[in-house]
């Protein structure tokens, strides 16, 4: 996994806060941190998406409007996923008429 | 229903769990024939070693193991960046010509120019259309199988629900 340095400055409350939980769990201060930033980030990126795909999928906003936000590629994934949802209820559709009573 | 006018589909495991959870794989099988691998079942026991949704969901699945046409596949040809099981569904779907019916959207986005691939929502409308399910049955149905997905299974839902919605 490519990483990348990335330095924080929090108040000294946090930071021995941080110390007891590393205390108390025996863990590594650094450690508990990124994994708790990846649980959070990984959460948060997904709420978001998760609402501007619904406001994508409503036409409630375009995919050129999505690109603008959050870059080409989760915007063609976009595109394609609605595009393959419409698609597969459509066939879907007409898969199922020929066993109509 | 004549046996013969039932298409045959590769399903994949998460399609065969999406339909399990909405409890439709009985009806699946009233319109079409369930071919997957040996691989999937696998994949299929080792949910069902769990007692969590999946798990139950597996089980439930693979008490229609017997109904389905399992494949011994040699993979002829291989697809960079999908797993071996995926692999084995793409060489069986070429092979035979046929769909595959899959949730997996990096698999769909593998193979989007050299096979033809369904979200597992092609069945919730082929059993509206074959009068099998009412509409609004597979509205309830498709929230069920909505629950504890990403953002790019709430795509599926919502385009789903919005074309179901206006059939």
């Amino acid at each position: 996994m490519d990483t990348e340095q990335f330095n924080l400055r929090i108040s000294k409350e946090l930071l021995r806060d941080l110390a007891i939980i590393a205390s108390l769990l025996k863990v590594n201060k650094g450690e508990w941190v990124k994994n708790k930033l990846a649980k959070e980030i990984h959460e948060e990126k997904n709420k978001l998406l998760m609402e501007l795909g619904n406001l994508y999928s409503n036409g409630m906003i375009t995919k050129d409007e999505v690109e603008k936000l959050v870059g080409r590629e989760i915007a063609k994934e976009m595109e394609f996923i609605k595009n393959k949802a419409r698609n597969s209820i459509q066939k879907g559709a007409g898969y199922g008429r020929k066993f109509k009573r | 229903m004549e046996e013969n006018s039932k298409d045959e589909f590769v399903f994949d495991t998460s399609a065969l769990i999406s339909l399990g959870i909405a409890k439709l794989i009985d009806k699946v099988l009233e319109i079409s024939k369930i071919i997957t691998s040996q691989g999937v079942i696998d994949e299929l026991d080792d949910f069902a070693k769990f007692s969590d949704k999946y798990g139950n969901t597996a089980r439930e699945v693979l008490k229609f193991k017997e109904s389905f046409s399992i494949s011994e596949i040699n993979i002829k040809e291989e697809i960079n960046y999908i797993s071996k099981t995926d692999n084995e569904l793409y060489n069986l779907a070429k092979e035979k010509s046929i769909p595959i019916i899959t949730d997996d959207i990096k698999l769909c986005r593998h193979i989007d120019n050299i096979a033809t691939t369904y979200f597992s929502t092609f069945f919730l409308v082929a059993l509206i259309t074959s009068d099998k399910l009412s509409k609004e049955k597979a509205l309830e149905l498709l929230d069920k199988m909505k629950e504890n997905r990403n953002w790019r299974g709430n795509i599926i839902y919502i385009a789903s629900k919005n074309e179901i919605e206006s059939l």
